[in-house]
């Protein structure tokens, strides 16, 4: 099994975990799509840059205010919010989850699937 | 006295690195110490060491599983009275069910720390109840000598108990126990009046027993004096070995009832009834629309810790009335002004979309942005200055093509006019033409004409030879009639028959004349001879008729001088054909000329546009230039304007201290824009309020917007509802969390550290 399929399948179980988590995207830090599990009418490339290009912004602002290392993003909407995972500063995963708050039962699964990627 | 307060140990076993580092950290927050392990075996080594005061286990663990775990700490005497929770992602009854007869329980993933911290909190308190019972049921069968305790009362009479401090040693130890953890703070208030109840009954009963054992001392000390004597019989030695036996069947029986470890058989897990959510209080309540100005925060992390329930969601719940949290505002006027003045569209931020370059600082995006307006406003400006014609630098020449574009049309008309002239020129050029190949026409008729008279001059040789045979034969009929010179009449009748046969034979020359010429203008010649022929026959008749045949050597001479006038005519003819060739090759160089000339002044024309054409480009290009001058010498001082500004900025931050914690409270004041700093100082221990920070203001001011608008961007891609309400980031020290209030008022930030 190749590299990509690792975490496409990796991807693919944190789905299959939350029913509330919408879509996936595994970015590297040149802003490459590795891996993703996306609805049909996404742009592919636009979900590979632009969250990539977010946490960048976020982490280089942040440093200004005396805080280091971002871990992590959640851009909270109505009804849905976005979360932007650092994995070792190689890696960003998106999620985009359709509940409003965040459960330690995600935070979990995405914890695991996060160290299944490292591992992978 | 107080006790120092000691803090619980929790043995954590989750496989999962990042969860488990999580609840550790949640639980050291609790005040709770934590021993965290992967596994069960490291759990079982852990126990060896040290038995904690709870045990927190995943319920999925790898190798040995969470369930062989379980059953092997509640077979083993000396880890089977602690405490267990099992931290499960779904609800499963068949465990809750399995665990419940060892005072176990589990608790769900999908519950928030909180309540988890809560659950756990009452679980132990519980706990420490229950092991205060057992222990005082065991202190009490501990503290009966052995072989009588269990006597049936009828067989022996009652002895009184030595009053000491073993009876009441459970009640204070119990007492201790939830005194210690009323102390820690941690035991809700419910759980603290249960176990307070429990204290009361337990005291209660501990009382009339100690009265009971008090008045029965006498009676018992006095019956063991006299009754039990130093060597018992035989049978009383079997029966006190029975009841011995049965007292040790009925504790055994006892403890099964209570303790027995009886292993978890777990079956396929029932379909999850999950609970309804809970409506949980919001961890960032700031509606959009809601103003944090009520906000309220301790004037001292102390003060918050004696209110035992200090934590940083509490600031949002207006729980402290001493020291007002100011905030976080900005309106969006300020924005304009102070950062981007020359913004004059009213696009609502949110909906402004931008493209962040995030290799530059935020003073050149900054700038960039300030020039991007500022291409729009020269646009605007533009529409009052030329003519309500929107130029931009870019449109410029585009402009500058069409003010061209006005001498291009009157190219059109020169040219159309050119052409028009040239069409002149053709129709003329075609008319000379038209006549030139009439000419020629005529000429070839012409031609054909003096063929034609060449042929007929041919024509007359042929019948000049001819009338020199009919000569002849005149001659021969003059002979003849000379001879017979009889009847001039019929002679002359004759001479008619034969000038009739002559002109006949004539003719049938002439025919054979005209099957040698050419086709049509055999015809012509054939036509015309035949009309000259029928002249010349006809003057010939004439000639014959007049003179009578006499004289007809002056017919022929006469004949012959025709012929020759007509040569000479047919001479003059040719050289008339020449001259009209000559005068219509000469036409046709005059129109060769004419043309050349007429080119010649089209290309001058075209030569006079043209050089219109680059005085006005010239001209276009030096309004444009100067424009350009005047609108980067404005741009100049704007961003020197900008600089100043910062710069004033700048020098106000530079006694900012370093901080742990800050939130960044912002609002607009009689057109100046305050900035409050509120920070917790870690080594002074206490919040500080700081004034006008404008620098941080407009920093954090560019960040939040260009946040807010990365944000809107992620939605958008992904296609769902565009309004951010907040923004949290977390990083290893701290929480930032950006909240959008409304459209008019952008947002507000606080900076929490992890500790808190």
């Amino acid at each position: 099994m190749t590299e990509q399929a690792k975490y496409n399948q990796i991807l693919q179980e944190l789905k299959d975990q939350e029913s509330s988590i919408q879509a996936l995207a595994l970015v590297d830090e040149k802003g490459k799509l590795y891996a993703s599990n996306l609805p049909e009418d996404i742009d592919v490339d636009a979900v590979s840059s632009v969250p990539y290009f977010a946490f960048s912004m976020f982490e280089k602002e942040l440093s200004k205010f005396h805080s280091s290392h971002l871990k992590q993003i959640k851009i909270q909407g109505k009804e849905e919010y976005i979360l932007l995972c650092s994995i070792k500063k190689n890696f960003l995963l998106a999620i985009w989850v359709a509940t409003k708050e965040k459960t330690p039962q995600l935070q979990q699964n995405v914890a695991s699937a996060i160290s299944k990627i490292l591992g992978a | 006295m107080f006790r120092k307060k000691e803090k619980k140990l929790v043995l954590l076993v989750d496989n999962f690195d990042q969860a488990r580092d999580i609840t550790k950290t949640y639980l050291e927050t609790s005040d709770y110490k934590v021993i965290a392990v992967s596994n069960a075996i490291d759990a079982m080594a852990q126990l060896e060491k040290k038995l904690p005061n709870l045990i927190i286990s995943e319920i999925e663990l790898p190798g040995q599983g969470s369930i062989s775990f379980y059953n092997q700490l509640k077979t083993q005497k000396k880890t089977r009275f602690i405490p267990f929770i099992f931290y499960a992602r779904k609800d499963n009854e068949r465990l809750e069910e399995g665990v419940k007869k060892f005072q176990d329980i589990v608790i769900s993933k999908n519950l928030k720390w909180k309540e988890v911290s809560e659950i756990i909190e009452t679980f132990l308190a519980k706990r420490a109840v229950l092991k205060a019972k057992s222990f005082r049921v065991s202190k009490q069968k501990a503290s009966r000598p052995q072989g009588v305790q269990s006597r049936p009362q009828e067989m022996q009479p009652r002895r009184p108990m030595q009053p000491s401090q073993n009876v009441q040693s459970p009640t204070l130890k119990q007492q201790e126990v939830t005194r210690q953890t009323a102390k820690q703070g941690t035991i809700s208030q419910e759980t603290i009046s249960k176990v307070a109840s429990s204290q009361v009954k337990t005291q209660d009963k501990v009382a009339s027993s100690q009265v009971k054992t008090q008045d029965m001392v006498k009676p018992l000390a006095q019956t063991q004096k006299n009754v039990m004597p130093r060597h018992l019989p035989k049978q009383q030695v079997a029966t006190k070995q029975i009841v011995k036996k049965q007292v040790e069947q009925t504790e055994a029986e006892l403890e099964k009832t209570v303790y027995e470890p009886k292993e978890i058989v777990l079956h396929a897990p029932l379909p999850s009834t999950r609970r309804k959510k809970r409506k949980i209080h919001m961890e960032f309540p700031i509606e959009p629309g809601e103003s944090t100005r009520g906000f309220l925060i301790p004037p001292s992390n102390l003060e918050a810790e004696l209110r035992n329930d200090f934590h940083f969601s509490n600031f949002l719940h207006k729980k402290y009335d001493v020291l007002t949290f100011e905030p976080l505002v900005i309106p969006n006027t300020g924005l304009r002004e102070k950062i981007r003045f020359e913004i004059e569209s009213e696009e609502s931020l949110s909906d402004h979309d931008f493209i962040l370059d995030l290799e530059e600082d935020t003073d050149v995006f900054v700038q960039e942005e300030k020039k991007s307006e500022q291409d729009e406003s020269k646009k605007s400006h533009y529409l009052d200055d030329i003519e309500d014609i929107l130029v931009s630098l870019d449109d410029e020449r585009e402009d500058a093509q069409k003010a061209i574009e006005i001498p291009e049309d009157e190219q059109k008309i020169a040219d159309d006019e050119t052409l028009d002239e040239e069409a002149d020129d053709e129709t003329s050029d075609e008319e000379a033409d038209v006549e030139t190949l009439d000419e020629e026409a005529d000429d070839e008729t012409s031609d054909e004409e003096a063929e034609d008279e060449t042929s007929d001059e041919e024509a007359d040789v042929e019948t000049s030879d001819e009338e020199a045979d009919i000569e002849t034969s005149d001659e021969e009929a003059d002979d003849e009639t000379l001879d017979e010179e009889a009847d001039i009449e019929t002679s002359d009748e004759e001479a008619d028959d034969e000038t009739l046969d002559e002109e006949a034979d004539i003719e049938t020359l002439d025919e054979e004349a005209e099957d040698e010429t050419s086709d049509e203008e055999a015809d012509i010649e054939t036509s015309d001879e035949e009309a000259e022929d029928e002249t010349l026959d006809e003057e010939a008749e004439d000639e014959t008729l007049d003179e009578e045949a006499t004289d007809k050597e002056e017919t022929v001479v006469k004949s012959k001088e025709e012929i020759a006038t007509e040569k000479v005519e047919a001479e003059i003819a040719t050289e008339k054909t020449a001259e009209k060739e000559t005068a219509a090759k000469e036409a046709k160089e005059e129109t060769a000329t004419e043309k050349v000339e007429k080119e010649t002044a089209t290309e001058k024309v075209e030569k006079e546009t043209v050089t219109e054409k680059v005085e006005k480009e010239t001209v276009t290009e030096k309004t444009a230039g100067k424009e350009t001058a005047a609108k980067e010498a404005k741009e100049e001082t704007a961003e020197k304007m900008v600089v100043e500004k910062v710069q004033a900025g700048a020098t106000s931050v530079a006694s900012i201290p370093k901080i742990s914690s800050h939130s960044i409270a912002m609002e607009e004041e009689e057109d100046l824009l305050k900035t409050k700093l509120i920070y917790y100082n870690k080594e002074e221990d206490q919040w500080i309020q700081e004034m006008d920070h404008s620098f941080q203001k407009q920093e954090f001011a560019i960040w939040g917007y260009s946040a807010f608008s990365m944000a809107s961007l992620c939605f958008k891609i992904m296609k769902m509802n565009h309004v951010v309400k907040n923004i949290k980031l977390e990083t290893l020290e701290n929480q930032i969390v950006l909240t959008k209030i409304d459209e008019k008022h952008i947002y507000s930030a606080s900076v929490v550290p992890n500790e808190l």
